[in-house]
Parts: C-alpha cells; sequence; structure tokens
C-alpha cells in the first residue's frame, strides 16, 4: 500500500491523495517524503494534467506535521540540514511542477503540512473548525525547514509570516483568508459543490492570474518590506520585542526571524539555503529536545488516568464552591467559563460579592482581549450564584473547597458541608499544604474527598494536583482526572504529603534566596541572576506575588513536617513579623507602584541589622553559587519527591513544576536539568553545597541509586 | 369543583427605585437571576418544568418575547418553552393566572411564572419627525437627496419621546396615572392630608417588616462591577414624616391637586417568581407549599377610573368563588396611589356604590385596616409594573402561613381600566 496515490479527478484534473496506510493522520516522515518523491518525479512529464488537486483522505487532518521523532533523534547540524534539505528538495519538486497545483485543506494543516500547502499555487481551505493552519515548529525549539520561512513571506509578506511564525499560533479557514495565506475558503458542507466549479475555473489562466492578483500588498506594507531600510527597521523592531519576550533563552523564534527576514530579498533557492544554515544551528540542539519532551510529556498526560484500575468517572453537573475570595472567585470563573452551574458559599454577603467581583474581573479582561462580548459575560455570570447558607448543595456534584488555610477551620467546614451533600458529591479541598488525609478524618465518606489543588490565578494556571488521601476511592480519583481535563487544566495526581509537589519543591527556592540575603547576598543580584537562569521571576519578586505572609505560613507548614532541611530562614521569619506583606500591600522586598517597581530600601539595611544581631560576617557569593543555591535546593527537593513516590514519574514531576511553578520549559525541567548537569555531576555539587552553606544540601539517596544503576531521572523505569 | 393550583415556592429581588442600584442591569438579567435562584432554593428538578411564562410590561428592544432570554440566561433546558405574557400592572399575576390555565386545562404540568421589569432602562425615542428624517435619508440614493434630508433637520427634532411617561398615559382617555387618581380624590373627596398619612403609614409598616420581606428576597449581586450585593427595597423609609410629606408640591395637577410624587408608588426596577403546578401533583410529590390559588378574575371598567378595578375584580371574584368578604383574613392590594387605595376602602364599604357600579344591593364589605397591606405596599415598597402582581402573590402567602390565616385576598388595578383578584388559600 502506498502513502501517496495519484488518480484522476475529474476531465483533465488530477489529484494526488495523501493517505498513510494504517494510520489515524497523515505526516511527512522520511519514508512519506521519499514517496511524496517518487510521484512528482512521475508528474512532471505529465502534459495531460491541467490541474492537480493535493488532497488528505484523513478525517479532520490534511497533514499533521513532520514526524516529530525523527526530529528529536537528530544528532547533529549536518544531519539537522540534510533532514530539512530533503524536504525543502521534494517540495521544490512540487513547486516547480508544469501545471498548477491547489492544495484542498479540509483538516488540520500544521508544519510540515503547511509547508507542502505553501509550495502549491493555490490552497483552499473550509471553515470547519478541525481546519488549522500553522507553523509551530518554534514550539518544539526549531525553525520551519521545508521552505516555510520563504514561501510564505513571499506569499503574504514578511510582517503577516513574523505573527505566525514566530509565535507559532494556529488559525482557522476564515482567518487564513482574511491574511491571504488561501485563495479560497468553503464550509466543508458545501465542498460536494463549490469545489468543482472552483476547480473548473482554475482551469482557466485568467481566473488564475485574478487571484494571484489578490494577493498584492498595500502601498505602506511594500514600503516596510521591500525596501532594504523598510526591512531593516522591521528586523531591529520584531527582534527587540522578541528579546523582550524570550529574553534570549528560546534560539528558534530568533532564526526564524533571521530566516525569514535575511532570505526574503535573496532568491527562492538561495532563501531556502538560508533556511537550512538557521535550521541546522537550533534542530538537535537541547533546547529542542527539551521542548520535544515537554510535548510528550504533555501528550502522555493527557491519556493519564491517575489511576491504575479502570473506573468511570461520576458525571460532575453541577458544582460549588465554598469560601467566595479571590481563589474560590477565580474557581467559580472557571466553571461558569466551562459551562458549568457554580453556586458559591461564604459567611457574609460582603465576602460572597468579592467572589463576584473576582470573577467578572476575569471575564474582562477576557473582554478587552475580545474573547468574550459583553452579552457573553452576561450569560456565564448567570451560571454562578451564591448565598450564605447551603441551598442547593443536596444537588451538587462537586464541591471545592477554598476557606481559609487552617486545619481545625478546613475540618469543621468540611464536616458541615458533608451532612448537606447526597451521596454520590465529591468534596475536594483547593489546599495549598494539608494533609487531606487529616482533613478526611472529620469526614464521615473520606472516600469522597480529595485534594484539588488550583494555581493562582486560576485563569492563567494550567496545573491541577490531584491528591488523593489514604481511602479516597478510584472513582473520585478518576472523576476528579476527568472534570480537571473538561475544566481545561492539566491534572497531575500527587501523593498527600506536606506542601505536595510544587509548593514543597518550590518554598526551597524562595527560602533559599532569603537565606543567601540574609548572609550578604543582594535582592537585585539574585533576582537578576535566577531570571536569567529563565525563572519567570526572581525569588523576591515571587516571594512578593505570592504574600509574604502566605510565603511563610506554607514555609512554616514545611518545615514543621521536614524539619531542618526546610528550615526557615530567620530573616524571613523577622521579615513577616514586621508585617511586610509584598504587592498586596505594596511594600515587599519591592516597593510596587502600579505595574512599576524599585527594590525597597529598607530590605538592605534591615538585612545589615540582622548580621550585626546575630554576629553574622557579611559574605559574598559567586554568581553560580547563588544560582546553584536556588535552583539544586529545588532539584534535590524534586529527587526527593520522587523517591518518595509523590508523582509517578520524572517526566510528570517536571511538567508540574513548569506548570505550577513556570519553570523554564526550554531546560526541560528541574529533572531533566539534573540529567543534562550529569547525576554524578549534580550529586557532587549537592555534596560541595552541603560543606559549604549547610546539610540541607546532603543529596537525596536516588542520585546513589541512580549512579550505581548508571541511569538517569528519565531513564529510570516509571 | 376546580382543583386548585399549588404555589409551591416563591421569590423576588429586592425591589430597587429606577435610575439607583439596579439601574444597570436589564430586565432579562433581573428576572434570569430569580428563575435561577428559585430552581437553587426550591431544588426542584429542571426537567419536570414544561414552560416559562413572565410577565413585562416595559419589553426591551434587545429581548422580544423576554421570557425565552430569561428562561435560557437562567440555564433551563433548550426545550423547555418560555413566552411572555402583559396586562400592564397585573403581568405578574397574568402569569400566574395564564399558567393556571393551562394547568387545570391539561396543556401543562409545572410552570414557572413570574414577572421582570427595569422601569430604569425604558428607552427614549426619536420623534417621528426625527424619525421620519431617518427614514428618508435612507431612502436618500444621491448626494443632493441625502442633503436634501439633512437640510430639513431642525435641533428640535432631537426632543425624545419619554416611552416611561407614555406607558404611564392612557392612550384612549388621555390621561396620565397619577391624573386617574386625581380623578378617584375627587369622586371620594380624599384630602391631600389623608393621601399623605396613608403613604406615611405604608412606608413605616414596611420599615417595620424589614425581616419579614427579607424572607421573600434573594439578595441581588449587581454587574457589571458586581461591587455590591443588594439584600433590602431601597425606596422604603424608615424616616418618613408628615411633614416631609406635606412639602412636595402636587405632581399631576400643579395647581389644585393632591397627588404628590411621595403619595404615589415609585418607578422601580426588580423581579420575582413563582414555581406552579396542580395541588394533586404537589401531594404526590410530597412538597411543602406556601400555599394555593383557589379562584381569580379580571374585570373591566373606565379607564380615567381605573384606580377603582380591585373592586370591581373583587366583586367578581367573589361571585366566582361563592364567598364573601367576611370569609378573607388577609387583603393585599397593590398601592398605585394613596387616593386610589383610599377609594377602594370607601367603595368596598359603600351600599351606594356596590347599587351603582357592581349590580349588587349591599356593599362588598368594610376591609379591617389591621388585615390590610400589613407590610406596607407599593408606595413605600415600589411597583416594578411587571412584578407587582408575582410580589403581592409571594408576600400575602407568606403572611397568610405567619399569621395561620386561611384565606386570603390579592387584588391590584391595572392601567387602561382593569383590575385583578385572586383568591388565595394557605392550606
Amino acid at each position: 500500500m502506498s502513502i501517496f496515490t495519484l488518480g484522476p479527478h475529474k476531465d483533465s484534473i488530477w489529484d494526488l491523495c495523501f493517505d498513510t496506510p494504517d494510520e489515524k493522520i497523515n505526516k511527512f516522515s522520511g519514508e512519506a517524503l521519499q514517496e511524496l518523491k517518487y510521484q512528482l518525479v512521475q508528474l512532471k512529464d505529465r502534459n495531460d494534467i491541467k490541474l492537480l488537486l493535493v488532497t488528505s483522505s484523513k478525517k479532520n487532518i490534511f497533514v499533521a506535521g513532520a514526524d516529530i521523532k525523527e526530529i528529536e533523534n537528530i544528532s547533529s547540524p549536518a544531519e539537522a540540514r540534510s533532514k530539512a534539505k530533503a524536504g525543502q528538495d521534494v517540495f521544490q519538486l512540487l513547486d516547480d511542477l508544469p501545471f498548477p497545483t491547489v492544495a484542498i485543506i479540509d483538516g488540520a494543516c500544521m508544519g510540515g503540512g503547511l509547508e507542502y500547502a505553501l509550495a502549491c499555487d493555490f490552497r483552499i481551505a473550509t471553515s470547519h473548525k478541525s481546519t488549522k493552519l500553522a507553523l509551530p515548529e518554534v514550539n518544539l525549539g526549531i525553525i520551519p525547514g521545508f521552505g516555510g520561512t520563504q514561501r510564505m513571506p513571499r506569499l503574504i509578506g514578511i510582517q503577516k509570516s513574523l505573527g505566525l511564525i514566530l509565535s507559532g499560533k494556529a488559525i482557522d479557514g476564515p482567518k487564513a483568508l482574511k491574511l491571504k495565506l488561501i485563495d479560497a475558503c468553503f464550509h466543508r458542507e458545501f465542498l460536494s459543490f463549490e469545489l468543482d466549479p472552483f476547480c473548473k475555473k482554475l482551469l482557466d489562466s485568467s481566473f488564475r492570474n485574478k487571484l494571484v492578483g489578490k494577493r498584492t500588498k498595500g502601498k505602506l506594507t511594500c514600503l516596510l518590506e521591500d525596501t532594504i531600510i523598510g526591512r531593516r527597521l522591521l528586523y531591529k523592531k520584531a527582534k527587540e520585542a522578541l528579546l523582550g519576550k524570550t529574553k534570549g533563552q528560546y534560539p528558534a523564534p530568533l532564526a526564524a526571524l533571521n530566516s525569514i527576514v535575511k532570505g526574503y530579498s535573496s532568491s527562492l533557492l538561495k532563501g531556502q539555503k538560508i533556511e537550512l544554515d538557521y535550521f541546522q544551528t537550533v534542530a538537535g540542539g537541547a533546547i529542542s529536545k527539551n521542548l520535544i519532551q515537554v510535548f510528550y510529556t504533555s501528550e502522555a498526560l493527557k491519556k493519564e488516568s491517575g489511576i491504575a484500575e479502570e473506573v468511570d468517572p461520576i458525571d460532575i453537573q453541577h458544582a460549588s464552591v465554598l469560601g467566595a475570595g479571590v481563589m474560590g472567585g477565580g474557581i467559580a470563573w472557571l466553571f461558569s467559563h466551562k459551562n458549568f452551574d457554580v453556586r458559591m458559599k461564604d459567611i457574609t454577603w460582603d465576602a460572597l460579592a468579592k467572589g463576584y467581583q473576582a470573577a467578572a474581573a476575569v471575564y474582562e479582561q477576557l473582554r478587552k482581549r475580545r474573547r468574550y462580548k459583553s452579552n457573553e459575560i452576561s450569560v456565564k455570570m448567570h451560571k454562578i450564584s451564591g448565598g450564605l447558607d447551603y441551598t442547593n448543595f443536596n444537588h451538587t456534584d462537586l464541591v471545592v473547597e477554598a476557606v481559609v488555610e487552617n486545619m481545625e477551620i478546613k475540618k469543621k467546614v468540611l464536616a458541615e458541608t458533608e451532612t448537606h451533600l447526597s451521596d454520590k458529591a465529591i468534596l475536594a479541598s483547593n489546599t495549598s499544604s494539608l494533609s487531606i488525609t487529616e482533613m478526611a478524618s472529620a469526614l464521615k465518606r473520606p472516600e469522597k474527598f480529595i485534594g484539588m489543588h488550583f494555581f493562582n490565578p486560576v485563569n492563567r494556571m494550567p496545573l491541577i494536583e490531584v491528591i488523593p488521601g489514604e481511602k479516597t476511592s478510584p472513582e473520585t480519583i478518576t472523576t476528579l482526572m476527568h472534570i480537571s481535563r473538561k475544566l481545561g487544566k492539566t491534572p497531575i495526581v500527587v501523593q498527600n504529603c506536606t506542601g505536595f509537589l510544587v509548593n514543597r519543591v518550590l518554598i526551597p527556592f524562595m527560602n533559599e534566596a532569603s537565606l543567601i540575603l540574609e548572609e550578604g547576598g543582594k535582592v537585585k543580584h539574585i533576582d537578576s541572576l535566577l531570571k536569567k537562569f529563565g525563572m519567570p521571576m526572581g525569588p523576591f519578586v515571587l516571594a512578593d506575588e505570592v504574600g509574604i505572609d502566605v510565603g511563610y505560613k506554607v514555609a512554616k507548614i514545611l518545615e514543621d513536617d521536614y524539619g531542618s532541611r526546610m528550615k526557615t530562614s530567620a530573616f524571613f521569619t523577622q521579615l513577616y513579623q514586621d508585617g511586610l506583606l509584598g504587592k498586596k500591600d505594596r511594600k515587599g522586598f519591592y516597593i510596587h507602584r502600579g505595574k512599576s517597581k524599585e527594590i525597597n530600601p529598607e530590605i538592605e539595611s534591615k538585612a545589615a541589622a540582622f548580621r550585626k544581631q546575630n554576629n553574622l560576617e557579611e559574605q559574598r557569593f559567586t554568581s553560580e553559587d547563588i544560582v546553584d543555591r536556588c535552583i539544586l535546593a529545588m532539584v534535590n527537593e524534586a529527587a526527593r519527591s520522587l523517591e518518595e513516590g509523590v508523582v509517578k514519574n520524572a517526566a510528570y514531576l517536571d511538567m508540574a513544576m513548569i506548570m505550577g511553578s513556570g519553570f523554564p520549559p526550554f531546560r526541560g525541567g528541574l529533572l531533566r536539568y539534573a540529567d543534562q548537569l550529569g547525576i554524578k555531576e549534580t550529586q557532587n555539587r549537592l555534596i560541595e553545597l552541603a560543606h559549604k552553606y549547610g546539610e540541607r544540601f546532603a543529596p537525596a539517596g536516588i542520585f546513589e541509586t541512580l549512579i550505581t544503576q548508571n541511569i538517569n531521572f528519565y531513564s529510570m523505569e516509571a | 369543583m376546580k382543583e386548585r393550583i399549588a404555589i409551591v415556592d416563591g421569590v423576588r429581588t429586592p425591589f430597587c427605585k429606577a435610575g439607583t442600584s439596579l439601574a444597570r442591569v436589564q430586565a432579562d438579567d433581573l428576572g434570569a437571576f430569580i428563575v435561577k435562584e428559585l430552581m437553587s432554593r426550591t431544588g426542584f428538578p429542571p426537567a419536570k418544568i414544561d414552560e416559562l411564562i413572565f410577565g413585562n410590561v416595559g419589553s426591551p428592544a434587545h429581548a422580544a418575547n423576554i421570557a425565552r432570554v430569561v428562561a435560557l440566561k437562567a440555564g433551563l433546558a433548550q426545550d423547555l418553552i418560555a413566552y411572555s405574557v402583559h396586562r400592564n400592572c397585573a403581568s405578574g399575576m397574568e402569569s400566574i393566572t395564564t399558567a393556571a390555565n393551562k394547568i387545570l386545562s391539561g396543556n401543562a404540568n409545572v410552570i414557572l411564572a413570574g414577572g421582570t421589569e427595569s422601569m430604569s432602562n425604558y428607552p427614549l425615542l426619536f420623534g417621528d419627525k426625527m424619525t421620519a428624517l431617518f427614514g428618508k435619508l435612507m431612502r436618500a440614493k444621491t448626494l443632493g437627496q441625502k442633503l436634501s434630508a439633512m437640510s430639513s433637520f431642525r435641533p428640535s427634532f432631537l426632543k425624545p419621546k419619554i416611552t416611561v411617561m407614555m406607558g404611564l398615559t392612557d392612550p384612549v382617555c388621555g390621561l396620565n396615572m397619577g391624573q386617574t387618581a386625581e380623578v378617584l380624590a375627587r369622586e371620594f373627596a380624599i384630602s391631600r392630608e389623608k393621601q399623605d398619612e396613608f403613604a406615611l403609614n405604608s412606608h413605616l409598616k414596611a420599615a417595620q417588616a424589614k425581616d419579614l420581606l427579607a424572607t421573600e428576597i434573594a439578595p441581588f449581586p449587581v454587574p457589571p462591577g458586581y461591587q455590591k450585593i443588594i439584600d433590602t427595597d431601597n425606596s422604603v423609609r424608615p424616616d418618613q414624616s408628615l411633614e416631609a410629606l406635606s412639602k412636595l408640591r402636587p405632581y399631576f395637577d400643579r395647581v389644585n391637586g393632591t397627588v404628590t410624587a411621595a403619595n404615589a408608588c415609585p418607578l422601580t426596577d426588580g423581579a420575582g417568581a413563582v414555581l406552579l403546578m396542580k395541588e394533586s401533583q404537589a401531594k404526590e410529590m410530597g412538597l411543602d407549599v406556601l400555599g394555593y390559588l383557589k379562584e381569580y378574575a379580571y374585570a373591566g371598567l373606565e379607564p380615567n377610573r381605573m384606580g377603582l378595578g380591585p373592586v370591581y375584580a373583587t366583586s367578581k371574584v367573589l361571585d366566582k368563588a361563592g364567598m364573601k368578604m367576611s370569609d378573607i383574613g388577609l387583603v393585599e392590594m397593590n398601592e398605585a396611589f394613596a387616593a386610589q387605595i383610599i377609594a377602594n376602602l370607601r367603595a368596598f364599604e359603600s351600599d351606594a356604590f356596590a347599587k351603582k357600579y357592581l349590580t349588587k344591593d349591599k356593599a362588598l364589605g368594610e376591609i379591617d385596616l389591621t388585615k390590610f397591606n400589613i407590610y406596607g405596599g407599593a408606595i413605600a415598597i415600589g411597583h416594578p409594573v411587571g412584578v407587582t402582581g408575582t410580589r403581592l402573590v409571594l408576600s400575602l402567602l407568606k403572611q397568610m402561613k405567619r399569621e395561620k390565616v386561611q384565606t386570603g385576598l390579592a387584588t391590584l388595578c391595572i392601567g387602561g381600566g382593569q383590575g385583578a383578584a385572586l383568591i388565595l388559600e394557605s392550606e
């Protein structure tokens, strides 16, 4: 069976159909490219063909892209170059065919698929929701390598191409038509009677010329894109914007920018060589490999059931939220956004109003970004209701408790709530660090109780930690996984240890930074080093965002349970006792004014006073030590968590930290970082840090195990 | 004998004076909120509801058939049918009696009835001349035609038609509702002082009953900012005094009138809803019901005396039910105007009135003021025209339960010259 089938369509119109045998999707593997080449070589001498349709037989898929496995396995720049060149050469054959070609795109048209379509003379797409066009290569740390960075700007211009290629975002048929990326857009349902007349018209060269004529750009665009000075300006602006966004940590978008702008003024052939030059700088590199791993992990997580046995989830129609604070309101927003009825309960109407406000504020942000219209928001807000009593709790399927983080209060509230619920209802706690099993001890039906830890702000953070207690039933776990996905979030099952996973691993990062500060480090220096490492924000900015009081309380809970290795920095404790709160009070490690902030000058004088009081000498630290202390403190705790089985495998752990704490995806994750550093080297460095700075750095036992077995975190058996 | 209709439960929003707290909330949103809240409070299975019928007077342009919009926004199923009813000030009652007819005729089993009104959002309209100008402009094809159309514009064209005033003016007799109250004041020789005194009492009673009224109110979170959640009727003035009332100038007859803005009900925003089914079904389902609708009647009279609607309609409903005023334990009569209420009270006890207008030998019977509008009325609480009927029924049933009264009468006057009267029972 062959991957490409050539057959007559009608009259002198022929159809080249991409139909990978025994697969649900089409993708450009090396084999597929070979076969396409074979077909194209035959085709070029077919004088009888007047028009070639380039189609796919797969439902909802045109071409899903290149084979990621093959990209991942690239081991050298030379290999990268030759692989991309092979694709370029085949698509050039398509481009060079002596008769007009038209791609019929009815389904996903991604990466290599879109480059394939771009090599055709014309493109038609459907308006169907599965029809998505994108060049998402930068998301995997590479750039389009089959001519995409050359043909797209030549078709729609540099600026629009930058918009699509640098972000990797997908667009639908109507949007593609607006960008002139395609020549016509039909409803899938109308294809049967609209396609043939259109193709018939395509046989006429004057109609073809008319279509090509429609692609002309505006005068101003030409002035910018088709002059050397204009292009320089464009390049400069785009580069600035890009560096602002990527902090220079993601080389692929920059490579794409270079390839697009530098290739644009050359011939297509030479442009494609330039594309190869840039492709080989990124493909097969460590960052690309990390991003591909992150992609695999997120795909695996989509299928993860969270438990060994197969159980059917309970159907959740109606949810309730206890405690209508910022978090409660955010959770209520999420349910309403995903079309669930949700009822909030709090103890005063003023408190309840805060919940409504939090939900309405998210909708208002989305309205400004044109994701919602006012009338749609009105409909969605009607999904949220609220009261001071347990009205309707007997009809609710899921209660998410988001009251104050205090074991006794939570136990009391949960026990009271349970008496108002139906037998099938699930009770979940959005605790960030308290023991689920202990909370369950106050309940009559612990099997229906589980931890459901959302991250703040709920609308932006993709992770939910799902924490089964000792007695939580498999049905409850499955239901939580199921509903979390329906809410558009990624659930990861985490065992019931103090701080669960993300906080347990993240708090040492903030705590270590504070220790460095009290020993003589500088706030700005420490923050900038860690930001440079790739963290979305430095530890002190993070502490201010989270709230110094909140950070302190969680740190205390961890210290109480994990003991000396988690001992809260005495200086941090002092700041908490001094009443410093962070951003919410506009004063923490920084002074916050609206969106801008500057160092709070009191902090360093307080630190100096603290040292004097405790007879500590002011020390100086190398940049390397500062970064390693903060990052390896996390690595070590992550390793320990994995060793204890807190999470299923290293990949999931890394993903949780990427989604829950913003750990930089280009580094692949904490444990991936250790793998790349080398397990032995990481262990040595931890031992060194332990000698220098304290026993808390004593490496987790798992390092020794890995070394003995000569494996690393990602090659462990899960 | 006809089966009674069970009013299972009901709830309303707080009533707010037009232009105040609820001014930015549209009628469909008020209605949707209250339906959703009623569903939450009753926990009644939505799938068992056959239809939603809602009263609304100032039908908003953006929500034609507002009942359907209310149902969908409240999250009721898409296959649940809904339509709107309009009998002016009795629209809320009309939703209940229409529902009763449907249920008794076997066309539905369970109906959500109610009313919603945002008098704050009654629009201003362009006048005829401006409308004609727009028409001309739209038809104009050439620049010359357009210019000629535009040149006919005069600033006076911009004077709007205020729909709330238009709605409150009878198109047949030409009198504003306030002016019809003046007609009654003269017919029954009701002084300004008597009217003010009545208005004062309404406020004092409503203020005193604040906690009792709270039991029928669902606190309303106010979009779009949700800065506050309103839980009380905001036009009730606990500090109202005769002195303050006497300071106001008559509004409808500036020369020698008696009706002022303060001895009349204010323009109001609000919504209310009730859940209805046959008594037998409620019993079968083991529901704890609020009360029952036993009988109802609407009556017509001269548009310029529309305020007397209650006495006409009550006469009719008593006949229909075979009852006497002495059988009635509690009365709720809508306070459109103090003059209009006093006129009704006098007509109820007047043999002459009964003979002349009701074709009866004797008066319907005196109404005991201790059993009349015991929580105050629309003068204090407000009168969102499409909702008041719903509120009267809800409020009266709650009073009857509390006072252990078996039979009650809810009645109101209807702009255009009609009256409505419902006989309710608690057990």
